[in-house]
Order: C-alpha cells, then sequence, then structure tokens
C-alpha cells in the first residue's frame, strides 16, 4: 500500500500536459497535498512496525529482480518531509512563476517530486536507484527551465554530466552487490555485509561514496550545485536544498553499515569537513543571494555528511530535516526579494535602499538558522551533529561555526541593510510558506528530544556546544562590524585574500580546462578513425580503378579477341605438352 | 496459428502489385501497397503471438540438405517484432522522403522487408544465407540509388565490400557447419554441435567473428558505417541501424552462443576486450562529431558493443540484456535517426554548430528529441536501462574489469546533452524564425515509437517473455 | 592411300591460312570465311586420321564438326546482317560501338 503515497503525484503528471496553465498547478498542488497526507497516515499506521513490500519487476533466467519499499519510521518520516516542503514550494510557485509556462514547469515538477517520494521509500537498491536517476534527469529540465539562454542551458548540462558520473558509479556498485550477494534490498544487503570481501567492498563503497559526493554536491563535484541556481528559485528551494541534494546524505545514512565496515569513516569526515571549509570561503566571496545559499547548502550537506562519518547517522537525519525548513525559507525569501525588489545581487538590494518589510523577521530566523544560534531549530541540529565528536573535530568545527555565521550574516547585513519607503505587498502564495517555515524553525527544536522516534539520535549538550554558539555570534559580530558599518574595501578585500587559492572560478576552470582538453583529444582521436576509415576507402577506391583498368580489354575490337582466344590456345598447348 | 509463410506471401504480393501497379498504370499509391503489405504483416505477427506460428518445411535439394523451412528458434520472437514494427514507422519518412524512381525503391524496401523478417525464421542455413543476402544486396542498392549525391557511390561499394566479406565469412561457417554434422537444419547442428573438435570450433569462431564485427559494426572493422549511414537517405539508415546490424547480433547469438559455447568461453576475454575498446574508443570519436547523424551513427556503435559484450559473457543476464537492448535500441536509433532527419528538414543541415534554439519554435520534436535521447543514455523507465544493467551484471560476472565500459557510457552522455543544447536551446538564429513544428503524422509515428520504448522499459518482462519460444 | 603425313601436312597449312586470315581480315564476312577455312582444316584432320587408322569414328566427328559450323555460320551471319542494319557496313571497324 505504500506506493499509494507516489501515486498522486504520478497521476498528476500524466494529467497536467491534458489541462490548461492554471489549473497545473491546482492538480500539482492538490496531488502534494494528498501524498502528504497519505504519508502522515502512513507513518501513524506504520509506527515502529516496519513493512516491506515488493513485487517482482522482471525475471531474467531463474531471477527474479524485485523492486521493495519499506515502510519504516524513517522513510514514512522522509517521505511527508518531502511532500510536505513540495507542497510549500508548489504554492510559492504560484506566487513565483506566475508569468512562465505553467504546464511544463508542474509537470516536471510533479514528475521530480514523485522520484523524490519513490527514493526515500525504496528499500531496493534498484528502484532507489530509478528514482536517483530520475530526480537526476528533472533537475537537469527544471534548471535548463529557461533554455533560451545560454546560462540556464549550460548549468543544466553541467548538472546532469557531473551527477551522472556519481550514477554511473551507484549503477557499477549495483551491479558488483548484486553479483556478489545476489540481492538488491539494502535490508539484505546490511545484513550480510559481513560476507563480502574486502576488496570488493572497497570497490563498492568508493562508488557508492562518488556517487553521494556527486549527488549532494561535495568536492571535487560541487561546482555544478552552484550553477544551477539558474534555474528558478522555487527549483532551487525544493531540489538543490531540500531534497535531490539531500538524497545523497540519505543513501550515505542508509548504507552507514556497509562505509563504516570498509572503513571509510575517516575518508567521509575529512571530504566532508574539506568542503565545509571551501563552501564557506566561498561564500564569503559571492555576492548572488542564491549562489551564497548554494555554498551554503554544500556546507550543510557537508555536516550531514560529518555526522554520519560520526556514527550519527540520526544527527544527520535531524540537520537534513532541519536544513530542509530553513534552506527553503531562505530560498523563498530570496524569491520574494527577486520578484518585490528585482534582483539577486545584494549590494544592489543593499542599494535600492527600500523597505523589505515582512521579508525582515522571517530573514533573520533563515540566516541565524545557518549559523546554527539558538533558540532556533538548527541550534538543536547542531547539538545532534556534533554528539560524536573528537577534540579535534569539535575545534574544526568551532572555526567552521564562526566562517559560516560570518558568510550568512554578511548577507543578511547587506541584503538587509537600512531601507525605507512603502511596505512591499503580501501576496498570499508567498507570505503563507515563509510564515509557516518560520514557525516551524522557531518551534521546532524542540522535536530533537522525540527524534529517537525515528532514527536514533545522539546529541549532546554541553560545554562544546556554548564554545560553538560564541564562535557564532562572534562571526555574527565579526559581520556586523565589516557589513553593517558599510566598511566596504577592507572587508572585501579580506574576504577576497582568504578565498584567492580556493577560488571556485580556479576549480571551475580546471575542470572547464579538463573539459577542453578532452575534446581536443577527441578531436585528435576522431581524426585517427577517419584516416582508418579513409584508408578502407582507398582499399574500395583500389578496386575500382582495377577494374577500370581491365575494363580496356573490352574494347570491342573483333580482331584483338580472336588473337586473344589463339594466344591462350598455344599457350595451353604449351603448357599440356610441357607437363603431360 | 499464423503460418510464417505468410510473411514472404504478403511481400511477394506487394512486390507484385507494385510491378503490376507500374505496368499497367494504375494510379495506386506505391506507399499505399506497402502500408497495406506491412499492416498485414503487424497485424500477422501479433495474432501470431496470441495463437501461435506454424513452421513450414519443404525438402528442396535433399543431395545439400536445401529445404526451405521456417520454424522460430529460440531467438526468433523478439527479433521478428522489430523487424516487422520498425519498417512500419520507417515507411513514413521514406514517403516524405524519396521522390524518385519510388516503385523501384519500394521494392527493393519490400524485399528488405521480407528477408530481415524470413532471416530470423529461416531453419535451413541456406535459405538464411539466401535472405540474408537478400537484405544486404536491398540496402546496397538503397543507399546506390537513393542516397546523398555526392557521397553514395563510394560509401555504397565500401559497404557492398565489406558486407559481402561478412557474408562470405558467414558462408565459410555454414559449410564448416554442414561438413561436421551433415546438415543444415538448424535443430540438427545444435545438438550435434557439441561434437565438433574444439580446434574447428575455433575456427568457426574466427570467421564468424569476422562476420559479427563487420556487421554490427565494430572497432576495427567498423570503416564502413560512418560513410554509408550519413549517405544513405535516413529510411535506408534506419533500416541498417535498426535492423541490419542486429543481423550480427542474431548471428552471434544462434552460431555462437548456442552452438560454439566452450569456443566462445575459451576466448571469453578477448571477446570483452573488443568490445569495451569498441565501447571506450567510439565514445571518444563520437565526442569530436559536429554531424548530427554522424554522432547518431557512432553512438549506435556503442549499444552493438555492449550487445556483444552481453552475448559475450555467455550468461543468461547477459544475453537477456542483450537481446533488451536489441529491442530497445532498434527503436531508440529510429527515433534518432527520424528526429534528426526532421531537424534537417527544417534548418538544411545536420551539422550542430549551426543550430540552436529551435525548442522555442518546435516545443514536440523537442519534447520527442530529449525523450529519445533520455531514452538512449539509459534513463531508468525507459528500454535501453534494463538491458543495460542485464549486459553489465553478466559481464561483470565473467570478467570484473569489464565496469570500465561504463567509462564509455560517461563519456557518451557528454555528447547526447551536447546534442540536446546545441540543437534545442540556446538563441534561435535568425534565418530559422520561421520554422514549423512537426505535424500531426509526424508525432503519431514517433509517438509510436515512443509508446514502445515506454512499454519496453516500464515491463521489460514483455521482451523477456518473448525469448525462448520454439513455437 | 596417300600417307597421313601428307595431309596433316596440308591441314595445318590450311589452318595457318585460315589464322592469318581470321586477324587480317577488315570484312566481317572475310572473317567468316576464314573461320570456316580453319574447320575444313580441322575436318580435314579428321578424316586423314580416319582414313589412316582405318576408323569410322574419326568420320562421324568429322560430321558433327559440319553440322556445328553450318550453325555457327548461321547465328554469325545472323549477327552481322543486324550489326549492318545499326552502321550500315560489313566492315568490323565499328564493333566497339556495341561494347557494354
Amino acid at each position: 500500500m505504500i506506493y499509494l503515497i507516489v501515486i498522486p503525484m504520478l497521476l498528476a503528471v500524466l494529467l497536467i500536459p491534458f489541462v490548461s496553465g492554471k489549473k497545473s498547478f491546482l492538480i500539482s498542488s492538490v496531488a502534494a497535498a494528498i501524498s502528504l497526507a497519505l504519508s502522515s497516515f502512513f507513518f501513524f499506521e506504520y509506527f515502529n512496525r516496519p513493512a516491506i513490500e515488493s513485487v517482482t519487476w522482471f525475471t531474467s533466467g531463474s531471477i527474479k529482480f524485485t523492486l521493495s519499499m519499506s515502510a519504516s519510521n524513517l522513510t514514512l518520516f522522509m517521505a511527508i518531509l518531502v511532500s510536505f516542503i513540495s507542497l510549500l514550494v508548489l504554492v510559492f510557485s504560484n506566487f513565483y512563476m506566475r508569468d512562465e509556462p505553467q504546464r511544463r514547469y508542474y509537470s516536471e515538477m510533479s514528475l521530480f517530486i514523485f522520484s523524490m517520494l519513490g527514493l526515500v521509500l525504496s528499500n531496493s537498491l534498484l528502484l532507489f536507484y530509478v528514482f536517483w536517476e530520475l530526480v537526476g534527469v528533472t533537475s537537469y529540465l527544471l534548471i535548463g527551465f529557461w533554455y533560451g539562454r545560454e546560462a540556464p542551458a549550460s548549468a543544466g548540462k553541467k548538472a546532469l554530466l557531473l551527477t551522472r558520473i556519481g550514477d554511473i558509479a551507484f549503477f557499477a556498485a549495483l551491479v558488483v552487490l548484486f553479483v556478489t550477494l545476489r540481492t538488491f534490498s539494502i535490508s539484505t544487503i546490511l545484513a550480510d555485509v559481513s560476507a563480502i570481501g574486502p576488496a570488493t567492498l572497497s570497490i563498492v563503497a568508493s562508488l557508492l561514496f562518488i556517487a553521494v559526493i556527486s549527488k549532494s554536491a561535495q568536492f571535487p563535484f560541487y561546482t555544478w550545485l552552484v550553477d544551477a541556481m539558474e534555474g528558478p528559485t522555487p527549483v532551487s528551494a525544493l531540489l538543490h536544498s531540500a531534497t535531490m541534494v539531500a538524497a545523497g546524505a540519505f543513501l550515505l545514512v542508509l548504507m552507514l553499515p556497509l562505509f563504516i565496515e570498509a572503513g571509510f569513516g575517516i575518508v567521509i569526515l575529512s571530504f566532508g569537513f574539506f568542503t565545509a571549509f571551501l563552501a564557506a570561503l566561498l561564500a564569503l566571496k559571492e555576492v548572488h543571494l542564491k549562489r551564497i545559499l548554494a555554498y551554503s547548502t554544500i556546507e550543510s550537506l557537508s555536516f550531514m555528511f560529518i555526522a554520519a562519518a560520526t556514527a550519527n547517522a540520526g544527527g544527520a537525519i535531524f540537520y537534513l530535516f532541519t536544513h530542509a525548513i530553513f534552506k527553503s525559507l531562505l530560498f523563498f525569501i530570496a524569491g520574494a526579494l527577486m520578484v518585490l525588489f528585482g534582483s539577486y545581487d545584494i549590494y544592489k538590494l543593499k542599494s535600492s535602499k527600500k523597505n523589505k518589510g515582512w521579508l525582515f523577521v522571517p530573514a533573520i530566523i533563515g540566516f541565524s538558522s545557518i549559523a546554527g544560534l539558538p533558540p532556533f531549530m538548527s541550534f538543536f541540529a547542531h547539538l545532534g551533529v556534533s554528539a560524536n565528536f573528537t577534540l579535534a573535530d569539535s575545534l574544526i568545527f568551532l572555526l567552521l561555526s564562526f566562517l559560516t555565521a560570518l558568510f550568512s550574516f554578511r548577507a543578511l547585513f547587506v541584503a538587509f541593510g537600512k531601507g525605507s519607503g512603502p511596505r512591499p505587498i503580501k501576496n498570499m502564495y508567498a507570505y503563507i510558506p515563509i510564515i509557516i517555515l518560520s514557525a516551524i524553525s522557531i518551534l521546532g527544536g524542540v522535536l530533537l528530544f522525540y527524534f529517537s522516534g525515528v532514527i536514533l539520535i545522539n546529541y549532546s549538550f554541553d560545554a562544546f556546544s556554548v564554545i560553538s554558539v560564541i564562535a557564532s555570534l562572534l562571526g555574527v559580530y565579526v559581520a556586523f562590524e565589516l557589513f553593517s558599518r558599510s566598511r566596504l574595501p577592507s572587508a572585501v578585500s579580506r574576504s577576497k585574500a582568504a578565498s584567492v587559492n580556493l577560488s571556485k572560478y580556479g576549480w571551475d576552470k580546471i575542470i572547464t580546462a579538463f573539459g577542453g582538453s578532452f575534446m581536443l583529444f577527441a578531436v585528435w582521436i576522431g581524426r585517427v578513425d577517419d584516416a582508418f576509415i579513409r584508408l578502407f576507402s582507398r582499399l574500395g577506391e583500389g578496386f575500382i580503378s582495377l577494374a577500370s583498368a581491365s575494363r580496356a580489354i573490352e574494347n570491342g575490337d573483333a580482331t584483338a579477341y580472336v588473337a586473344a582466344v589463339l594466344l591462350g590456345l598455344v599457350i595451353i598447348i604449351a603448357v599440356a605438352v610441357v607437363f603431360v | 496459428m499464423i503460418y510464417l509463410f505468410s510473411f514472404l506471401l504478403m511481400a511477394l504480393i506487394g512486390v507484385i502489385a507494385l510491378i503490376v501497379n507500374t505496368f499497367l498504370k494504375c494510379r495506386l499509391s506505391e506507399e499505399k501497397i506497402v502500408a497495406s503489405v506491412i499492416l498485414a504483416s503487424v497485424v500477422l505477427f501479433f495474432s501470431g503471438l496470441v495463437f501461435g506460428f506454424k513452421s513450414i518445411s519443404v525438402q528442396l535439394v535433399s543431395s545439400i540438405d536445401f529445404s526451405f523451412s521456417l520454424q522460430l528458434n529460440g531467438f526468433s520472437l523478439p527479433f521478428m517484432l522489430i523487424a516487422v514494427v520498425v519498417p512500419a514507422a520507417v515507411l513514413w519518412t521514406a514517403h516524405k522522403e524519396i521522390k524518385q524512381n519510388k516503385t523501384l525503391f519500394y521494392i527493393f524496401y519490400l524485399l528488405a522487408y521480407a528477408s530481415l523478417i524470413s532471416v530470423f525464421i529461416s531453419y535451413n542455413l541456406i535459405l538464411l544465407f539466401i535472405f540474408w543476402e537478400a537484405a544486404v544486396l536491398s540496402l546496397f542498392f538503397i543507399i546506390a540509388f537513393w542516397g546523398d549525391q555526392k557521397t553514395r557511390k563510394g560509401a555504397s561499394i565500401k559497404f557492398l565490400v565489406f558486407t559481402q566479406l561478412s557474408s562470405l565469412t558467414l558462408l565459410a561457417v555454414f559449410i564448416l557447419f554442414f561438413s561436421y554434422t551433415g546438415s543444415f537444419n538448424l535443430g540438427v547442428i545444435q545438438q550435434l554441435s557439441a561434437l565438433i573438435p574444439i580446434g574447428i570450433q575455433y575456427i568457426i569462431l574466427s570467421l564468424l567473428l569476422v562476420t559479427v564485427l563487420i556487421k554490427m559494426p565494430l572497432f576495427p572493422l567498423h570503416a564502413w558505417l560512418p560513410d554509408a549511414y550519413t549517405s544513405a537517405p535516413t529510411s535506408g539508415t534506419i533500416l541498417l541501424s535498426s535492423l541490419l546490424s542486429k543481423m550480427g547480433g542474431f548471428a552471434l547469438i544462434i552460431f555462437g552462443f548456442e552452438m560454439i559455447p566452450s569456443a566462445m568461453s575459451g576466448a571469453q576475454p578477448f571477446l570483452i576486450a573488443i568490445g569495451l575498446l569498441t565501447v571506450i574508443y567510439i565514445s571518444i570519436v563520437a565526442t569530436a562529431q559536429r554531424d548530427l547523424k554522424r554522432l547518431f551513427s557512432y553512438s549506435s556503435m556503442i549499444y552493438m558493443a555492449l550487445i556483444f559484450i552481453g552475448i559475450s559473457s555467455l550468461t543468461t543476464f547477459g544475453v537477456d540484456g542483450a537481446v533488451l537492448l536489441i529491442v530497445s535500441h532498434s527503436f531508440i536509433i529510429a527515433l534518432l535517426f527520424i528526429l534528426s532527419a526532421e531537424l534537417y528538414d527544417r534548418t538544411g543541415t545536420y551539422d550542430m554548430s549551426k543550430m540552436g534554439g529551435l525548442a522555442s519554435k518546435m516545443p514536440v520534436l523537442s519534447f520527442f528529441f530529449v525523450f529519445s535521447v533520455l531514452a538512449v543514455m539509459g534513463v531508468p523507465g525507459l528500454s535501453n536501462f534494463v538491458g543495460e544493467l542485464l549486459v553489465f551484471l553478466g559481464a561483470y560476472s565473467v570478467l570484473p574489469i569489464s565496469l570500465i565500459g561504463l567509462i564509455g557510457v560517461i563519456i557518451s552522455t557528454n555528447y547526447y546533452l551536447k546534442a540536446i543544447k546545441s540543437t534545442l536551446f540556446g538563441q534561435i538564429r535568425a534565418t530559422f524564425s520561421k520554422l514549423g513544428d512537426v505535424s500531426r503524422l509526424d508525432t503519431l509515428q514517433l509517438l509510436l515509437l515512443s509508446a514502445f520504448v515506454v512499454l519496453a522499459g516500464v515491463l521489460p518482462g514483455l521482451i523477456l517473455s518473448l525469448v525462448g519460444a520454439t513455437i | 592411300m596417300v600417307p597421313l603425313s601428307y595431309i596433316l601436312f596440308l591441314s595445318v597449312v590450311l589452318f595457318a591460312i585460315g589464322v592469318y586470315g581470321v586477324l587480317s581480315r577488315k570484312n566481317g564476312f572475310g572473317m567468316l570465311i576464314s573461320a570456316e577455312i580453319i574447320i575444313n582444316a580441322a575436318l580435314l584432320n579428321f578424316v586423314g586420321a580416319s582414313a589412316s587408322l582405318s576408323s569410322l569414328s574419326g568420320a562421324s566427328y568429322a560430321l558433327i564438326i559440319l553440322v556445328m559450323a553450318v550453325l555457327e555460320a548461321v547465328v554469325f551471319v545472323g549477327m552481322l546482317i543486324a550489326y549492318s542494319k545499326k552502321t550500315s557496313s560489313v566492315l568490323l571497324s565499328k564493333l566497339r560501338r556495341f561494347r557494354g
């Protein structure tokens, strides 16, 4: 029955092409609401009574390939989260995407939501992979939604290309796992993980790791996420913060026993911290609000990875949940700023000097959430993330907290600088989702204590937590000094110095250079192949010219023919006489 | 019970009707005649799936064991599916592009159609060879007379020389089978093939390999492909890529996998290596292509290489995956070539760098284009995915290193996305501002092919159930 | 009985004359007549052999050859007629036109 959760979205995808533009919004949001209702219903129905439902997809030889979905506290919680955020995003889309082609947008969004819901409910890695690829494809379509412009089209292509590397790695891992263990079922695989030989285990773990870091935009794959901000803002809110990119972290959590068994804990931890630093430093250099949020997303995903690596899967999931809430809140605010004030550039927003009105308080909530300040929910999430930290981890985390607060409040102070004038209008489709998310961000922290019901979570409130809050507040203060008091030149140069070596443009240039040199290599190989082909053409032409040459014998001269016959006769007789 | 002979009969009636139509100057449109023949065959085929097929066997020359026998071998049905259905969709494309000597063209078309179906149901090797040659020669004439003016002469002759070589080695394989089993009958050979000494099996394998490497084609005997595919008229290209290349796969399955598996397993690393080399080499070559038709031609080879790897793995997974890829790729490559022909009709060029932004003028075409490219990339839910999965499962289980073939898949993603972006996205040029979208009938044709792709993607079991049917 | 060697000698001479004639004639009929001379040389050979070996098989072969010669002459004349209709001459120099 669990599959019923995804059916409304699937029906929406099938119906929308046949209805008018306005109705497509209604159909998709109603479908999302139904999915939300069903997810909640099933959550309580299957609470602490996990179940797995499977169906045979096809049979090859004597082996059945089954697709299974699992109804457990974790998967159904994720389903609730995904459908809830999706619903809010769809509502917000009615505000942001008002003047855009409706049907294409809502059908692609519905396809995405369908795939994402299917992904979180999958128990079979095969089914998980199917949805994993589908979310990647819908992401490509949605990023490149405004295909008429070069930037979104390239961004979409880059996103799919980079994530496809991870997808193929995932595919390879699937192949290895199935041949080794004869099953795709996650539960069975985790149970038998010790049966996999060490070499194979390392290979599988490496492949799955590549898959998760490409989907979750960690180093070295992070550039696609930053460029993905070319897509419509609701898309950024849903896919590229709350759900799709979290799928990588989700897979990591699901397969965590396998990674731990393969000894990958330290690898994940290192990649996580490195990416987090990279993202924080690069965020300091950005002026485009969505790109700042993108780097923040990358950093948050790193936090999820770090939590998982320290064997605190629950911490990762709770942070995922929290992040989904406050990041979509921030993207909604950014989208509202764009529609109401016309720009994503934080300095242009500052210089517009307009009254940001009702957006100000949610913005404070949102940016504070990035920094993990109490009393907001994300503070509690940070408690979860840092629960199993060693001393070294904690020190690094403190530095990160400082940097995070610095870049997030830089954005807040610059974009929401002094403004005056008439208050912006409150469009309900924008206003209500923002208010809802703000409310959850304020009140949701309490859920930390009940979260073990979903997945076992470690959290600790100790001296470290207090110190990290102090570090964040320090960051806020520094940001205030630098950016609120308009001391721009020195501030900009200071942040530039920090990020000049790790400039995203540098890494991006490396990737582009790699792509370019590969293209040159390909052109060269293409010429080799062309020469090879022409070689055979020449062979063929050689035959033809040989044929044309021997054509000269048939010249129609009867006398020559007779002479030839007689000559042949003489030769035959001579041969016969000599050899017989 | 549908007589297998009826397919040939229908085609024969069609040819006669075409000839009569020309000589008696009846004003019947040639396309309608061909369409009715093909439609009848499609109906016959699907009724056959429901009611079963009836074989026929007539002794013609007993001294060399030549009998006219048509019977389903275990792999006939999936191949028949594509041989019966794809030319139906292609007929519309042929109608749009062939304007001269239509009768002659459609005679060759029906000849190719009948031969292709009959190759897959021939139970006597001499008969199979006759139909094999007939198919090849019809395609040669189609390329030579209706192909692109400037390049068709060289391309068709190169095609002919290569495929005749492959036919020659195939004949040698048949003769070897005959001399060691005393029969040209497929069933008899299958039973006795285990008794062929292993040295001879290796010789048979080498000869068969030449045939298959030329036919599918694979590196290094692929030199005929780019020119032949690009010079042929679109309908010819689709017949080549969807059907003739699959004849090579058929030969490998029937004569390799079923009859000389011990030789194949001995040479397995070598075979899989050729496949992997083709995948990686050709994906790099394809990256450099700017001509859309040429790009799709090269990319077609990659799937043939995957099919080859699947069959060479000699596992149920691998062969099932190969069969799935064969059916799925037939439809998808037909879609791709039809769409590139549509783009050519509208923009006058196949060069991707000269197009751009066409999605704004042609939404339906763009939808199908993106759909087809996603399908060929192996997106799950569309037919190529399960085939690729099974092929790699089979290949990995015998030779773990075969996963490096996936590098080719990554490389190919690049040029597929580039193809979409260069042609459809971005700013449209001023010269193209007056282009129209595809017509209703075009949409119907594309929809039919796409429906098969989705159906096979969601329910691959349907195709897999066709394998192994012998009645 | 004439010695066999004389007959063979005559046959060879006739053959040589015939070959020379075929090679040097431009006129179609000339070629035909020379070819007939060659045939007759061969005939003479057979008849002589038959006479000296006192066997009838040589003579019977000779009869068969004679019939064949007639038939071949008929076919050749027919082709020459068709040729002369197209080129209004029996000189074979224009035969080039008919090469395929």
